[in-house]
């Protein structure tokens, strides 16, 4: 690509429904999606983010619209059905503490290119619905930068004036990945069960021409090649290097891309205190698969650039970001995989894999002629469930 | 479903000693050899081996990675925030002045939620006119952002088109 149209890309974003992994539960099926996701990014031209909000949510709206439709039932059947639909949310909402997963896919493509293409793609692609639309704001209101104190050593956003029950962010950007095995459910699954709203970014910067990918890691391999000829001794980190880099040249010659990768992940948290408890329970949580470190100073009023459509030349943070091959950057939408509270439109289809989160979805949404066919033993609700 | 990640293949990073990597033991060293050079022709030449060393070891100590970010770098990082965080808060004090000497933008202080998050690409998104949506039956547009026919000011039927959130034709008779 040119240098013209590079300066030329625009950011086209698009909302993504996460699915149930569960849903995926094979090994084979497991390895389709990875492919799936892969085969995708390989086809990047330019710089892409991927955001994941976990946010506190509820049913509310949700008994609300029973509420509204119970009043309006001709039928007192259908009532009385929509009332115990009511007394159910109720009840599942008295005893949860839910979080909505949202997912968010921006793409810096040029302006020829529509949101609605893109949003065709990645659904295609990735195998669930994807709808072109801005991305929800990560934080309501104004925010301040406040330096380190108050129980927290690190820099850190508050809300101005009336905090009015808006929490304390702060930014953790990535530095390092460590060379161990990654899939699906490691280290994001356990990292998007915390009980408090966060959220994560992918950022993907740069993706490489991969020619010049190529040229790139043989020539590191050329010179630790020379480096390990001339040493006397030992020296297992350079060894690892040469293996690394002739493994990536063996994926990129199969077709990968190789990508810059930075993970971005914001914290919230009601006081200082708590914010330092969670920065040090999310670090240690994923110091297994990559180390974050807290922005310092005003890196941290920009790192919040991240959960917005600004291009990451433009976002003054110090870009720690870590090559990886296309089949490896594919499990970092791994939180696609993990739906929690996703939607409230359509039916009430049962729970999570997990047993945690009820399940919404609406079949007709977008005006397809839909055949269903609800499957279950005697007495398990199936004619109960479709009248309403 | 797995992969097995790899070490930064584009970072070159041979050994040196201990946990120094070489190309930072040749950066100090070169470094305090130049202080050493110039010492030598000024007044201080008498001192110049012992700040040599001096010299040595305060640039590995500076160059000490942590997060990713050289010592020097996290304390820059923190002493230009700072002197932000001073600037904004007293935006004539002498924290301001030399904020602006240095042309840091003691503004980036205060984020708000409206222009950080604003979609600066919306209109492009939104005024896209090659993307209509075609329908084989005008009935299946009736409330999907497509082809409406609505009753309209004096009686009149008139047709009104709608693309995303762009209206268009508002008012035209069909």
């Amino acid at each position: 690509m040119s240098r013209f149209r590079k300066d030329h890309l625009v950011p086209r974003t698009v909302l993504i429904e996460p699915f149930d992994l569960a849903m995926h539960g094979t090994e084979e099926r497991l390895i389709l999606l990875q492919n799936r996701f892969a085969l995708w990014l390989r086809g990047l031209g330019g710089p892409a983010r991927f955001v994941t909000w976990q946010m506190p949510a509820d049913l509310s709206p949700r008994v609300q619209y029973v509420t509204e439709m119970a009043e309006a039932a001709d039928n007192h059947c259908r009532r009385a059905l929509l009332v115990e639909y009511r007394r159910h949310y109720e009840l599942l909402q008295s005893d949860a503490n839910y979080q909505r997963a949202s997912c968010g896919l921006a793409v810096w493509s040029d302006p020829s290119q529509t949101a609605r293409a893109l949003a065709r793609s990645v659904a295609g692609s990735f195998d669930t619905f994807a709808m072109e639309a801005p991305w929800p704001a990560l934080f309501t209101g104004d925010y301040e930068l406040r330096e380190p104190g108050g129980g927290y050593r690190g820099w850190h956003l508050a809300p101005v004036g009336s905090p009015g029950g808006r929490p304390l962010y702060a930014f953790l950007s990535s530095h390092q990945f460590q060379p161990t095995i990654w899939d699906f459910r490691r280290p994001f699954k356990s990292l998007l069960s915390r009980g408090f709203p966060l959220a994560v970014c992918i950022d993907i910067p740069k993706t490489w021409d991969q020619n010049d990918a190529i040229n790139e890691l043989e020539s590191v391999v050329q010179a630790y090649s020379v480096h390990l000829a001339t040493l006397r001794g030992e020296d297992s980190r350079s060894i690892k290097k040469v293996n690394d880099c002739r493994q990536a040249l063996e994926e990129l010659n199969m077709g990968d891309a190789l990508h810059d990768v930075q993970i971005v992940v914001a914290l919230t948290a009601p006081n200082t205190r708590t914010l330092r408890d969670r920065v040090d329970e999310v670090v240690k949580l994923v110091k297994p698969w990559f180390g974050l470190r807290a922005e310092i100073g005003e890196a941290q009023s920009e790192a919040a650039k991240f959960f917005g459509t600004h291009s990451t030349k433009s976002i003054a943070v110090p870009h720690t970001t870590w090559p990886v091959v296309s089949r490896e950057l594919a499990l970092l939408f791994a939180p696609l995989g993990l739906r929690k509270l996703a939607g409230l439109d359509g039916t009430l289809r049962g729970e999570d894999a997990g047993g945690a989160y009820p399940v919404f979805h609406n079949s007709w949404r977008d005006k397809r002629a839909t055949h269903e066919v609800w499957v279950g033993g005697s007495g398990y609700g199936k004619v109960r469930r479709t009248a309403a | 479903m797995a992969a097995q990640f790899k070490s930064n293949v584009r970072l070159r990073e041979e050994k040196g000693f201990g946990s120094v990597s070489m190309k930072r033991l040749i950066f100090c060293g070169v470094g305090a050899v130049l202080v050493f050079m110039v010492l030598r022709f000024t007044p201080l030449s008498g001192v110049a081996l012992p700040l040599l060393v001096v010299v040595f070891i305060l640039l590995l100590v500076l160059t000490g990675s942590r997060g990713g970010l050289p010592l020097w770098q996290r304390l820059l990082l923190g002493l230009r925030g700072v002197l932000v965080l001073a600037a904004a808060r007293k935006p004539h004090g002498a924290a301001a002045q030399v904020a602006q000497m240095l042309n840091l933008d003691p503004t980036i202080v205060h984020l708000s939620q409206s222009l950080l998050f604003k979609s600066k690409y919306k209109a492009v998104t939104d005024t896209d006119w090659s993307e209509w949506v075609i329908f084989a039956n005008l009935e299946e547009a009736e409330g999907a952002r497509g082809l409406r026919f609505i009753k309209e000011i004096g009686h009149k039927e008139i047709g009104h088109k709608e693309i995303g959130h762009k209206e268009i034709g508002h008012g035209e008779p069909l």
